[in-house]
């Protein structure tokens, strides 16, 4: 046993070494390859690390460009945002803009309508206007600031016979003569209108009558009013309104006939008997005895009773009518006072009446007519003589009121005027029933006279009165300009 | 007095100067022209305007006492035909018109006096023309 085991055992271990033989064969050649592989591995590792650097080297670049790229996306990013907040905000502005074009659009819609419809009253108004122009009673024209006429209306083609396209660009003052009321051509100088447009006057009254020519050279009386028209305080033309005054003309040649008429009818048989009785008295057809001449001398005196009541409505007629022609001045009513009281000195006397005068001193020259101031004192001062009984006072004054009005002023120790006669006594023909059986030749035209003229030139005429006492008469006259004679007294 | 005036035209006036009445009221011309007679005028008388005219074509006065409201031609016509025809007798004017524009209107033609009638003594008037022609 042993031998076959050590037999045995030899063969197993030759074949064990074998083996290992083999095997270190094996091992070397798996080193061998080994080795070729960890050189290959080697190289390998070489040109990993080669591609390994590039790599990181590419990583490096990488990152560079990453953080390039994340800067740029920031900003990208920003850049969005703010796109974004833009985008936004023209939505919006859009949306507004759209809003907007929306309303534009109606309110030009709007706009039209009413651009229209102003344009339609404007042409309404300016219709109007025209036709109220064109309608005017009066002759109308107006003329730019070298006097050329710009428009003339209806009116103005019917009085003056030119018609519009005739005279339109041209000269009025050419195109149309004017004439004074005594038939004198008005010179271009003279024209007002040449005087508005000149700036030397503004407005013209109607208080100068002249006659216009018409386009056949007729001519119709007329007045005008002339007022310049001003734009930024510059004289750009003129607006001339005429009317025709034929008719007033007519009115007033008519009333001063009638007066013409009254006069002569009135006053013609009142001549006669005056210088019929005047011959007889003095002698002139023969010597007439003591009684004929006393009888004569009656009938004289009835017929200048006569003659006086005439005057006396005559001037009412007159002072009614407005057809008083006489001219305001300045007048010194102190002097007139004195030299009425001295014309009535002789009636004073008669009936031994004591008479004084106090003016005051700085008593100015008045605005009147002379001629109806002193009817005025006349009256006054006669009724004062008149209603006084005899040996009786009458004061005459003149002074200044607060509003420097000249008062005249008659105090008298006369009859009075009765209290229940006060509203009748400036009536027309009224006499007060307590003087009617003392004195026989009122009128009852005095007071009315004079109060119709102290009222006509702006005064005032009142009084105050006590029967048995006597009475104060006070008549205020303004100084200054009185209105224009012709405004009736009262309605007739 | 009648007798006075008588006197001093006989004395004064050698030669009777002719006056020439233009009225139409035949009572108020026949007692002017009597008046004027007896203080020595030399008076004629018509009774409108246009024989007034007529008259003064053919003869010459020393003052015409003229009348205003007349028929056919009156007063104012006559004045204004004396001043067309330069005839410069002088004229007073005897009126019962009294409106300040006849007035006016007659003194514009040179008319010398102007009277109203019913407010004058026929002797004033007679004084006047005496006064006048002296």
């Amino acid at each position: 046993m042993s031998t076959s085991n050590d037999k045995k055992t030899i063969a197993t271990s030759a074949s064990i070494a074998r083996k290992l033989e083999v095997l270190a064969q094996e091992k070397e050649t798996a080193r061998q390859k080994l080795v070729v592989t960890a050189k290959k591995l080697a190289a390998t590792a070489k040109e990993n690390e080669s591609i390994r650097r590039k790599l990181v080297e590419t990583a490096k670049q990488l990152a560079v460009t990453a953080k390039e790229k994340e800067v740029a996306r920031r900003k990208l990013v920003v850049t969005a945002k703010r796109l974004a907040v833009t985008a936004e905000e023209k939505e919006s502005t859009r949306r507004k803009l759209v809003v907007t074009a929306k309303e534009l659009k109606r309110l030009y819609g709007t706009l039209e309508k009413k651009v229209l419809r102003r344009t339609k009253d404007l042409e309404h108004i300016r219709s109007r206007n025209e036709a109220i122009l064109t309608s005017i009673g009066d002759g109308l024209v107006v003329v730019d600031k070298e006097g050329k006429i710009s428009y003339i209306n209806k009116s103005f083609e019917e009085m003056l016979g030119w018609k519009t396209q005739e005279i339109i660009g041209k000269s009025m003052v050419e195109v149309v003569p004017r004439e004074d009321l005594h038939g004198v051509e008005v010179s271009f100088k003279e024209r007002i209108l040449t005087q508005v447009l000149a700036g030397q006057k503004f407005v013209a009254d109607l208080t100068n009558p002249f006659y216009y020519i018409r386009k056949d050279k007729s001519r119709f009386p007329a007045s005008s009013i002339v007022a310049p028209v001003i734009l930024n305080k510059k004289i750009v033309g003129a607006v001339e309104v005429f009317r025709d005054i034929t008719k007033e003309k007519g009115i007033d040649k008519a009333k001063t006939e009638f007066v013409s008429l009254a006069s002569h009818q009135l006053r013609t048989p009142l001549s006669t008997v005056n210088w019929y009785s005047e011959m007889l008295l003095t002698g002139d057809v023969g010597e007439i005895s003591a009684e004929q001449k006393m009888y004569l001398e009656e009938i004289y005196k009835g017929n200048q009773r006569m003659v006086d009541l005439v005057n006396t409505l005559l001037d009412v007629s007159r002072i009614e009518l407005g057809t008083f022609d006489g001219e305001s001045k300045p007048t010194n009513i102190v002097g007139l006072v004195e030299s009425v009281v001295d014309e009535q000195k002789l009636q004073v006397a008669e009936k031994k009446l004591k008479i004084s005068c106090i003016f005051a001193v700085n008593i100015p020259l008045i605005q009147v007519d002379p001629k109806l101031l002193r009817m005025v004192i006349q009256n006054l001062l006669s009724n004062s003589i008149k209603y006084t009984p005899e040996r009786g006072r009458i004061e005459v004054a003149l002074l200044l009121d607060d509003k420097k009005n000249v008062i005249f002023k008659i105090t008298d120790t006369g009859y009075g005027i009765p209290k229940n006669q006060y509203d009748k006594i400036f009536t027309k023909l009224f006499r007060a029933d307590n003087v009617i059986g003392k004195d026989t030749e009122g009128t009852g035209l005095g007071l009315y006279i004079a109060k119709s003229i102290v009222e006509q030139s702006g005064g005032k005429l009142w009084f105050e009165s006590e029967e048995n006492k006597g009475s104060t008469f006070y008549a205020s006259l303004q100084i200054g300009k009185p209105k224009k004679n012709g405004v009736p007294a009262n309605g007739t | 007095m009648v007798v006075g005036t008588r006197a001093f035209m006989i004395e004064h006036m050698k030669i009777a100067q002719k006056i020439l009445i233009i009225e139409d009221e035949k009572t108020l011309a026949r007692a002017l022209e009597l008046k004027l007679s007896l203080s020595g005028f030399v008076v004629k008388t018509v009774f409108n305007g246009e024989a007034g005219i007529a008259l003064l074509m053919k003869e010459s006065f020393s003052l015409i006492l003229l009348d205003l409201i007349m028929p056919k031609m009156d007063g104012f016509a006559v004045l204004t035909i004396l001043k067309e025809k330069n005839i410069q007798t002088p004229v007073m004017v005897l009126s019962n018109l009294s409106q300040e524009s006849d007035l006016r209107r007659t003194e514009e033609f040179g008319a010398k006096e102007f009277f109203i009638k019913s407010n004058t003594p026929i002797v004033t008037i007679v004084e006047r023309v005496i006064e006048l022609l002296k």
